[in-house]
């Protein structure tokens, strides 16, 4: 990727924009019930983490036919930390929600996502089917999380944090 | 040069190659997490069996049985410290090593000391140690496996050797680290049942362990004791104390082994992952030292002690059984050298190349300079493996001492003590490594009688605590910093299944989610 390509991905930037919840407010109070019966939920609060999606394309050919090849690879805008994603479902922002500052500079989160992608592709490359790669587009995002308070009979209050797309949860210290 | 033997050999090597390649395209290398640690997806008895055989294989074939052939029962004092080493490690830096890294987002272990200590000489400093050490650890599995070759195949050293390293570094090169865990794990299996079979028809062999130690005893009576041959080590604390912490503690050193750490799926299974490694240990451990002990009996007139093992193999059991006891040796060496070496490449590419000369790199760079690193240690290893080949055991109580002095008070404080700072890990990395290095250089332990590992690591340590209390106003601990250790307490007791089944990929969103709520 040239440097190029990380200019005209910074100007082709949109707004903000929300990844879907598939965890709805709504289901939040049964989730958190299903990750313990004896949790009682006294505050809700919808959270939106800032992260850079950069999708990346490449081509190659194989016998004969031009095949081409897409990842999205998101990375946290606090802390830098990278992951693939296959799809981007897009969907409403959620009212209210606490929105996390990003620290870090667009330019390096973009290296680290070529960097990212680069290595998920390293052993493509061995087999020598590496071909350059092209950023696609780029796009702030928001992910939603939920902050859950939550108490219990015997271990008392603590804070949970679920994730909006996949209703996994973290014990908040 | 027997056939049954060579063609076991090959069958294992072949099945070896199978699953590393099923594992590779299986597990893939679909994120930055997957290819470096996969994906933190490592469970527990996986995690405990990989670190277990990248720590030991060819040093406890050729290392541990010399010692044993040497001095008799005094290398149970390596043993003693090796059986905890397991759960030593995974308790002190297991579950909080694994949080603290993804909460700080390192991939590699040495990324991982620039994101707690940040200074990029703390960076530089440690990759170019790790690539020294590491390359001279990989030395010693290229002679473990040249010395394992040429007994079997009967091939002059030379062209064992020749052998040996032209094909760990084709499967180094084509191999991948996804695979590395995986074939490590069948790996222990195939090393636990080969030694146990070994043990087993030796101690058939010279009747059992009473009669073996009463033979002993009318052979040298100092065989049998704690203090080595001609009791050459009464008394000498200094040095007992670092036999036995080299390999209880010293693997906290390891740029390799902490990796394990951080791919573990969930930090709690560090707990499950210690107690399955002391049950390995318990029977793999003190097999290879009780082996040379009791090949003074079996052949006593061996020329060269590190071949022990292979020698009691070769002439106790039967060919097919042979073979399958070889493949596992030859294997496990194989396995170390290939991951160690794609470790070394890494370090280069990503620690020192990539952040210090092109930080801009592309895939291509990024793959020939890792590919060349390899070639280029393999050969430089190769040589000297080939005309001054130093003594396995040698060579890896030599790298364990130097990078267990120079890394564990780095590792262990960067988890445990908060004040540790930036000028305090990086002079006690260079304060451990080059006592360490000095101590066995002019070898200050027959004068001294302190092991090198316990003066390294004695005054590392020493170091890491004047100089970070010392330099604590010039160079606090960042906050995010210490937001991240605190967020590796474990608060307050919460309900195991509770615990143990939070996604732990949100631990970097829950830290920025709590620093920020906190208004810092």
């Amino acid at each position: 990727m040239s440097h190029q390509g990380i200019v005209s991905a910074n100007c082709e930037m949109e707004e903000e924009v929300w990844l879907e919840a598939r965890l709805a407010q709504d289901d939040v109070n049964k989730r958190v019930a299903m990750i313990n019966r004896a949790f009682q939920m006294t505050r809700l609060q919808a959270v939106g983490f800032p992260y850079l999606v950069v999708a990346f394309c490449w081509h190659w050919r194989r016998f004969g036919i031009l095949r081409h090849g897409l990842l999205h690879c998101a990375v946290d805008r606090c802390q830098g930390t990278s992951i693939t994603m296959e799809q981007l479902p897009l969907g409403a922002p959620i009212a209210d929600a606490e929105l996390v500052q990003p620290r870090l500079d667009t330019g390096l989160l973009h290296q680290k996502a070529y960097r990212h992608v680069t290595q998920a592709r390293r052993h493509h490359l061995k087999q020598r089917q590496a071909t350059s790669l092209h950023v696609s587009s780029a796009r702030l995002i928001r992910k939603p999380l939920w902050k859950v308070d939550v108490s219990h009979a015997k271990y008392g209050e603590m804070a949970l944090l679920l994730d909006g797309l996949t209703g996994g949860y973290y014990v908040m210290p | 040069m027997d056939l049954t033997v060579l063609l076991f050999l090959l069958l294992y090597f072949l099945g070896m190659l199978a699953v590393g390649v099923i594992s590779m395209r299986r597990g893939g290398a679909s994120s930055m997490e997957g290819y470096y640690l996969g994906g933190r997806n490592v469970g527990p008895l996986v995690t405990a069996m990989t670190m277990q055989s990248t720590s030991m294989s060819g040093y406890m074939f050729l290392g541990a049985g010399s010692l044993g052939y040497t001095q008799g029962y005094y290398g149970f004092w390596y043993a003693a410290g090796d059986i905890g080493g397991g759960v030593v490690n995974l308790s002190v830096l297991g579950r909080k090593m694994r949080k603290l890294s993804q909460i700080m987002g390192a991939l590699t272990s040495i990324e991982y000391l620039e994101k707690r200590y940040p200074s990029k000489w703390v960076r530089l400093f440690a990759a170019v140690l790790s690539v020294f050490l590491l390359g001279a650890y990989v030395l010693a599995q290229f002679i473990a496996g040249g010395k394992g070759l040429e007994l079997v195949t009967g091939l002059p050293y030379e062209a064992a050797l020749a052998i040996a390293v032209a094909v760990i570094l084709a499967y180094t090169l084509m191999g991948g680290y996804g695979a590395v865990a995986y074939t490590d794990l069948l790996q222990s299996f195939v090393m636990i049942i080969g030694i146990v079979w070994i043990l087993i028809a030796t101690l058939q062999e010279v009747g059992g362990f009473t009669a073996a130690n009463e033979a002993l005893g009318s052979l040298d009576p100092t065989l049998l004791s704690v203090w080595g041959r001609d009791l050459a080590y009464e008394g000498q604390w200094g040095i007992v104390l670092g036999a036995l912490l080299i390999f209880s503690i010293g693997y906290m050193g390891w740029p390799h082994v902490v990796t394990r750490h951080m791919a573990m799926r969930n930090p709690f299974h560090a707990r499950r992952a210690g107690v399955y490694s002391t049950l390995w240990n318990l029977i793999f451990v003190s097999a290879p030292y009780i082996l040379g002990v009791l090949a003074i009996l079996v052949l006593p007139d061996l020329d060269d002690p590190e071949q022990a093992i292979f020698a009691l193999a070769q002439n106790l059991l039967p060919s097919a059984v042979v073979g399958i006891v070889m493949a596992a040796i030859m294997a496990a060496i194989m396995s170390t050298a290939d991951s160690i070496l794609l470790q070394t490449g890494s370090i280069a590419a990503r620690d020192l190349y990539e952040r210090f000369i092109n930080p801009n790199m592309k895939e291509v760079q990024m793959v020939r300079v890792s590919q060349i690193i390899v070639l280029l240690v393999g050969i430089a290893c190769g040589l000297i493996a080939l005309f001054e080949p130093p003594a396995v055991f040698a060579v890896v109580v030599f790298t364990t001492s130097v990078l267990g002095s120079a890394f564990l008070p780095a590792y262990v404080c960067a988890v445990w003590w908060e004040k540790a700072n930036t000028p305090g890990a990086l002079s006690s990395m260079i304060v451990g490594s080059g006592v360490a290095f000095i101590w066995q250089y002019f070898q200050l332990d027959g004068v001294t009688e302190i092991h090198p590992m316990l003066a390294g690591l004695v005054l590392s340590s020493l170091t890491m605590f004047l100089v970070s209390l010392l330099t604590q106003r010039s160079h606090p601990v960042p906050e995010h910093i210490l937001t991240a250790i605190r967020e590796t307490d474990e608060l307050r007791p919460l309900p195991n299944r509770l615990k143990a089944q939070q996604d732990f990929a949100l631990a970097n969103e829950a830290y920025c989610v709590s620093y920020s709520s906190g208004g810092r």
